[in-house]
């Protein structure tokens, strides 16, 4: 099983290793880890997979290898694929086979990657923990050999899991509160959620538009770096997808491979500045996460590769409310689609699903447009869309919005002007956190929605401040064996600096964290089956 | 029925009656609106008539707008006017899908991309054809230009509406204010102001009359860039309406920001209106919206039956409701549609997936100078530089074609000596009478500048008289595809301009007729035209009558008894 996508190159270049063997390696882990995480909901079919094994064999040994040539990427089942069913995890959408590929995905395929299947995910985003889908929950690969399962985290938790198990060299994930770094931080992996702006959401499946960010899931920064230089850059097919990244001032002359020598680069020239922000300090926090982040930031100042200084971001307090107004409010106008008519679930049968379950038209008697959409909606959505929509209709409503949607975004930038003053006053580059307050919980134990909802207090602001933000693994919990992880966010559009920060957490602490993470990591049960 | 041409030229009876300010007349209702001009509007008039004088009126006594009711009160009607144009750009205003223009009867479903269709995962992008458009427009109607706008989602579920909102310009539109300055009947002037233009998508077509149980959807529109030009309530008339219409329209076409075909739906217009007794203006009436009308006609008949309809129940003391209504062509009266109460909360927000749109001086700079000669500054220059009157100017300025046919068969060949007064009236007599006939526009005349020029220097010349000129053009225009001189010597209708052929003939009447020439040379002038007569009726009237005149004179003088 391969934990780095250089030396999948190396060995593919080399002749060590064939596209076909790595391909056929990843969907055997796919099969076998099928019933124990639920990671997959759709596989690529192997004639495809047998025409770009082909093709990628063909330009290995003409010389001619793109940048991802053979690297089998998973893809969160909410980015559009062509000729491939994707669901975004609901009823909604359960018959649903797009005919063109999202920008990511394009860009992916273009780089030589070969896009092994589809990830499990909450519907439509919306979750902290991959167990609201119409596909089934997602189980973290941490689960196995232990009592009790536990969640991968969400929404992205069937990218996550794929990562972590060896299915497939890297996934995409899509972060819209956390959710491609909370995921990875429970199943152990490195979650990357770039600046907003610098990935076009162009195919992503929308759940609010000013907060959703493609994400990279990978075993290591190089390799996150990797897949990030791929998709990063500006198209045309996106009105919020920025040209200016990455920042003139940082391209000399080549953009590529921009993020990847960023990360290998030990030049930063000057002692990174850490920032802490104490409001971070919730009392829900587990203990071993607390006890991380202070060894972690101690570390730093000890050995004199950084500086500590502790920061004040007082409106954090309010994220969470914000984002959750916010983040419904676009969700209920970006789901307004999905009424049964042109694609998707249909109670009248005119589109049956794969399975054949939609067999009601004959109990049913839809008479109006308006019974229609209602019934479509009602059944193609779970529980959690629909409080979502309604939650987000309430605040936008004519009584409502504005003591609820203009006062979210007022905060919003409230939080954003605080993460502004630590970078730019307090001369801070990146901020340190805990990713979520505790490691992985177990399926079945928390499930208030209310709660859920608190999962991702440390990973909204970056979300609401449109910054780059990163999940890294540093250690397996003693007592749950679990992993543990630290969260790194950074000045919007430095996401070079945020990964070599990075770097320097995961490499030149003398607690060696990456080197003995690894070591762990290889000792579980899921990594060596 | 071509509106094209449509011209208000008011009989004088009419202005008459106008002048007057009572303008009850009893009608079916015992009840009529103030502003029977309507009734003369014939589509096809045509005539090079003098202008209408004009009587001084204060143009902006609010009393000449009065509609009186039944029992002789006057009320004021009170209207807002928004227009939706559709964006002519070879393009959709958020995808690349072809804009359906005027293309009548292309396949349903044929211009539509998985962003117009609301595929999972789609985005909008701007078209900047769409921005420089309604720039064009905004600047054309001496608006002020936002230089900071914001696209904004309105809501609400239709078969015909994909995305389940419709991107607009709710709160900062890309153009603000503007004004238009009416040209009414009896040299009446008035200005109209106007709050803002947006920017928005059109919605796809619901065809309900196809099947007997579906509805059919065609979404070819959905998505087509819309201007929404709205109005302030300054309007006090149908008429002012009506030609707040005609005159938008014009513009429109003129700098082609919109085709503005109402028939085809390019052009579509809502209506507010209320009314309130002449003295209470501190106050408006609970107003009711007009829709789906297809023609400016109709429109204007609606807001008169609608007036009448609000007047009525004012005088009865019945609560006017909140609504929207319709206009029945058949029963030229408006009826219920559904109540205001019934409508959605829109939810505006700004859209996520659009940034604000942000223009610079110089963009607005650049689109400022592909406006060419707006109308009225045309119709002031064709009337000084070609001393026109009103009356034809305004004629020939409704289609910026129209000047432009017109000054190319003026100026033809490097000519500069084309009368004006030959030209003008085979223009907009004959051949716009022709084109009104067929509901033909002028950019398809089966004269081209070319042929009109021939034709005119050949009336010029004398080869064919003005008269027999009229029955060539209508030949040229009903089809005969010959040069006009093949046309007139086929027929043999020239005139005859040779002055040997007429010298000779002078002699030969003048040898026959001495006792003729006995009683002129006496001072009986008068016998001269019967001279006249005589030749021109051995030529059967084709001699040429100053030919004849001049040459007469001379042998006449020379005759020797």
């Amino acid at each position: 099983m391969y934990r780095s996508i250089k030396q999948i190159r190396v060995d593919l270049l080399g002749g060590k290793l064939t596209t076909r063997e790595l391909i056929d390696g990843c969907v055997k882990r796919i099969e076998g880890f099928k019933k124990s995480t639920n990671a997959f909901v759709s596989v690529q079919s192997s004639s495809e997979l047998d025409r770009l094994v082909e093709e990628s064999d063909r330009r290995i040994k003409g010389g001619d290898a793109r940048p991802l040539e053979g690297v089998p990427i998973a893809v969160k089942d909410n980015y559009s694929t062509d000729g491939l069913r994707t669901t975004a995890g609901s009823k909604m959408l359960s018959n649903y086979t797009p005919s063109f590929d999202a920008t990511v995905v394009a860009r992916l395929k273009h780089a030589g990657a070969i896009i092994i299947g589809k990830t499990n995910m909450d519907e439509f985003s919306m979750g902290s923990s991959s167990t609201n889908s119409i596909h089934g929950s997602v189980v973290n690969p941490w689960s196995i050999g232990k009592t009790d399962q536990y969640v991968a985290g969400g929404s992205s938790g069937g990218s996550a899991a794929a990562v972590a198990a060896g299915m497939c060299a890297a996934a995409i994930g899509s972060d819209t509160g956390g959710s491609v770094r909370q995921p990875a931080s429970y199943c152990g992996v490195v979650g990357y959620k770039p600046s907003y702006g610098t990935v076009s959401r162009y195919g992503l499946i929308s759940y609010a538009s000013s907060l959703d960010t493609p994400g990279v899931l990978a075993n290591s920064l190089d390799d996150a770096a990797a897949v990030a230089d791929i998709i990063m850059g500006r198209d045309e097919l996106d009105s919020t997808s920025l040209s200016t990244y990455p920042p003139a001032r940082y391209v000399t002359s080549n953009t590529k491979n921009f993020l990847q020598k960023s990360v290998a680069s030990n030049k930063i020239g000057r002692p990174l500045v850490f920032g802490i922000p104490t409001d971070f300090i919730v009392k829900e926090m587990d203990d071993e996460i607390f006890q991380l982040w202070r060894n972690v930031a101690r570390e730093i100042e000890e050995s004199g590769v950084g500086c500590v200084v502790p920061i004040s971001l007082t409106h954090n307090r309010f994220a969470l409310p914000s984002y959750y107004i916010l983040a419904t409010s676009e969700a209920s106008s970006n789901l307004a689609r999905y009424d049964g008519v042109r694609y998707g679930f249909n109670v009248k049968g005119q589109d049956q699903g794969e399975d054949g379950e939609n067999n009601q038209s004959n109990s049913l008697d839809i008479k109006t447009l308006r019974e229609l959409y209602r019934e479509n909606r009602s059944i193609g959505f779970s529980d959690e869309v629909k409080r979502r929509i309604l939650l987000g209709t309430m605040a936008l409503s004519r009584g409502s919005r504005d003591n609820y949607y203009k006062k979210a975004q007022q905060i919003r930038r409230l939080i954003s002007d605080d993460y502004s003053h630590a970078f730019n006053v307090q001369n801070v580059d990146v901020v340190l956190t805990p990713t979520a307050p505790s490691p992985a919980f177990k399926l079945d134990s928390k499930m208030d929605p209310i709660e859920m909802y608190l999962n991702d207090v440390m990973t909204i602001p970056a979300n609401l401040a449109g910054l780059p933000s990163i999940s890294i693994p540093l250690q397996v919990s003693p007592t749950k064996q679990l992993p543990l992880s630290l969260q790194l966010t950074g000045q919007r559009l430095n996401d070079h600096t945020l990964l070599q920060a990075a770097s320097l957490v995961l490499n030149h602490l003398p607690s060696n964290y990456s080197q003995n993470y690894s070591t762990e990591f290889e000792n579980q049960p899921f990594y060596k089956s | 029925m071509s509106i094209r041409y449509l011209l208000s030229r008011t009989p004088k009876s009419c202005l008459l009656n106008n002048n007057n300010n009572n303008n009850i007349i009893g009608g079916r209702n015992n009840l009529f609106v103030h502003n029977n001009n309507n009734k003369n509007n014939n589509n096809n008039r045509y005539s090079t008539s003098t202008t209408s004088t004009s009587t001084i009126i204060d143009e902006n006594d609010p009393s000449l707008d009065y509609i009186y009711s039944g029992k002789g009160n006057p009320y004021q009607l009170v209207v807002g006017v928004e227009v939706h144009a559709q964006i002519k750009s070879k393009e959709k205003l958020f995808s690349n899908s072809l804009n359906i223009g005027s293309l009548d009867g292309s396949i349903a479903n044929s211009r539509v991309s998985y962003v117009d269709a609301a595929f999972p995962g789609t985005l909008p992008v701007l078209n900047s054809k769409c921005v420089e458009q309604a720039v064009k427009t905004g600047l054309a109607l001496n608006a002020s230009i936002s230089k900071y706008s914001v696209f904004d989602r309105k809501h609400y579920f239709y078969q015909d509406l994909p995305q389940g909102y419709q991107i607009t310009q709710y709160t900062n539109p890309i153009v603000k204010g503007g004004e238009v300055l009416l040209s009414l009947k009896n040299n009446r002037k008035k200005l109209i102001k106007l709050s803002h233009i947006q920017l928005e998508q059109d919605s796809g077509k619901s065809i309900h009359d196809q099947s007997p149980t579906s509805t059919l959807v065609d979404l070819n529109r959905a998505g087509v860039g819309l201007m929404e030009i709205v109005s302030d309530c300054d309007f006090r008339s149908s008429e002012q309406v009506g030609a707040y219409l005609r005159q938008l329209q014009h513009l429109l076409k003129s700098i082609e920001t919109s085709d503005a075909n109402m028939q085809q739906g390019e052009m579509r217009c809502d209506i507010n209106i209320s009314v309130r007794p002449s003295h209470q203006t501190d106050r408006l009436g609970t107003r009711v919206e007009l829709k789906n009308m297809i023609s400016i006609k109709s429109i204007v008949s609606a807001i008169d039956a609608e007036a009448t309809r609000q007047i009525e129940m004012v005088e009865s003391g019945t609560p006017i409701q909140r609504e929207t209504r319709g206009f029945d062509l058949s029963t030229m009266s408006t009826f219920h549609m559904r109540t205001k109460e019934d409508e959605t909360d829109y939810r505006f927000f700004p859209d996520p997936d659009l940034p604000p749109l942000v223009l610079s001086q110089a963009f607005i700079e650049r689109v400022r100078a592909t406006i060419g000669e707006l109308p009225d500054a045309m119709k002031t220059r064709i009337i000084t530089q070609y001393g026109l009157t009103v009356d034809d100017a305004t004629i020939l300025v409704a289609d910026p074609y129209n000047v432009h046919y017109f000054e190319s068969v003026l100026r033809h060949n490097g000519k500069t000596d084309r009368s004006v007064k030959t030209l003008l009236p085979f223009i907009i007599k004959e051949m716009f009478e022709w084109l009104n006939l067929q509901n033909e526009s002028i950019t398809n005349t089966p004269v081209s500048i070319e042929r009109m020029a021939d034709f005119i220097d050949l009336v010029e010349s004398g080869y064919i008289s003005s008269r027999t000129g009229k029955d060539i053009i209508g030949l040229m225009l009903n089809g005969d595809t010959r040069p006009a001189k093949e046309i007139i010597d086929g027929l043999g209708v020239s005139q005859i301009s040779d002055d040997s052929v007429l010298e000779d003939l002078c002699v030969k009447i003048l040898e026959e007729h001495h006792d003729k020439i006995m009683e002129y040379r006496s001072g009986k002038t008068r016998v001269f035209k019967f001279f006249v007569g005589e030749i021109m009726k051995q030529t059967k009237g084709r001699s040429n009558p100053q030919k004849v005149t001049s040459l007469l004179q001379k042998k006449i003088d020379e005759f020797e008894l």
